[in-house]
């Protein structure tokens, strides 16, 4: 798993139940918007997160076109810190490796 | 009633609204009327409708619907009272003790929501509202003109009708069919730049994409963070083409 992955990942971690627009995420994590969608496209077809549209009477007394929301998935939370626990272990398991070797 | 500025048409309705009070209501309720204007007037002193008329031409000319009908003297003067709750420091209990319960209940029951709007009288009033809203949407930005319309025409229209105001009714859906009859407003040169990065990704899922991007366009208020939002869908769409494209 990238960084910028385990960005955005935590980034749905600050609120688990929250749905959030890309550019909102991208915000919030701090990375260009044009990291970020092709992530989120990543972890929808992981199946970790899930989008739909906007209730149109919110974008349409808004005056604006309709935002694409993202949010984890019922038990993308737990899968997600799992994961992101799962990208730190072989690192630091590869680094023990390589001191003990003589 | 007060000097008067504001446009042609605003001063005629006045002259007409007054022409009618005079002839069809008896002086005591003349008098109330007359205060409600007063009262009204003085409300919304320095403000202004979009058409650039002092606002006070607006529920007068919602009023004057009213007095056509024939309507009785608490409809007339809730009619020319109907912004002073939403829009001005003017209270519930000043209506109450200034024109008695049943004015400042039609008043009460007719702000808010058009939706949450109960009672016959009360919904006559905002369908009379949203007619003269109607008939001077020009001064409207465009893309709120279609959504009055669409609203118009799905909620307003057929409120009137149910309630027997079938000519309301009908020029309600014409001045709507009007507005939704005009082309939307040419898309901004953003919006339009949207269709590079659109189309590297596979067709089948262009339409989402294209939405979502244009959405977070439009909450972009200057050109350069367009201009920058662009570029970065332009940076994903290749990684994001290949993302779609697997299996």
């Amino acid at each position: 798993m990238t960084l910028q992955t385990q960005l955005v990942l935590r980034g749905f971690l600050v609120e688990p139940a929250a749905q959030r627009y890309g550019l909102e995420l991208a915000d919030l994590v701090g990375l260009p918007t044009g990291t970020v969608y092709p992530i989120l496209a990543r972890l929808e077809r992981a199946g970790l997160v899930e989008s739909h549209w906007e209730d149109p009477a919110a974008h349409e007394a808004a005056g604006r076109p309709r935002r694409r929301f993202y949010r984890l998935c019922p038990d993308g939370a737990d899968r997600v810190r799992a994961e992101l626990a799962r990208a730190y272990r072989p690192r630091r398991a590869r680094g023990l490796a390589r001191e003990v070797t003589p | 009633m007060t000097r008067y500025a504001g446009s042609r048409r605003a001063a005629a309705e006045l002259a007409e609204f007054r022409r009618l009070v005079s002839a069809h209501y008896p002086v005591r309720d003349a008098e109330l009327i007359g205060y409600a204007y007063a009262r009204a007037a003085h409300a919304h002193a320095g403000q202004r409708r979009r058409s650039g008329d002092p606002y006070i031409t607006h529920p007068v000319a919602v009023a004057l619907m009213a007095t056509q009908r024939g309507t009785r003297t608490a409809m007339v003067c809730a009619a020319l009272l109907h912004d002073v709750l939403e829009d001005t420091a003017c209270t519930e209990a000043e209506l109450r003790a200034q024109f008695g319960a049943e004015v400042a209940d039609l008043v009460t029951a007719a702000t808010g929501p058009h939706e949450q709007v109960t009672g016959d009288d009360a919904l006559t009033l905002r369908i009379l509202d949203r007619l003269h809203n109607m008939r001077t949407i020009r001064y409207l930005e465009p893309d709120r003109q279609r959504l009055r319309a669409r609203h118009s025409i799905r909620v307003v229209a057929p409120a009137a009708r149910a309630l027997g105001l079938d000519g309301v009714g009908a020029e309600l859906e014409e001045l709507a069919g009007t507005v939704l009859a005009r082309p939307p407003r040419p898309r901004r040169l953003a919006d339009r730049m949207l269709a590079v990065p659109v189309s590297v990704l596979p067709a089948p899922t262009r339409g989402r994409w294209r939405q979502e991007w244009a959405g977070e366009l439009a909450t972009l208020p200057t050109r350069r963070e367009r201009a920058a939002y662009l570029f970065q869908t332009v940076r994903a769409a290749p990684t994001l083409a290949v993302i779609l494209r697997r299996r």
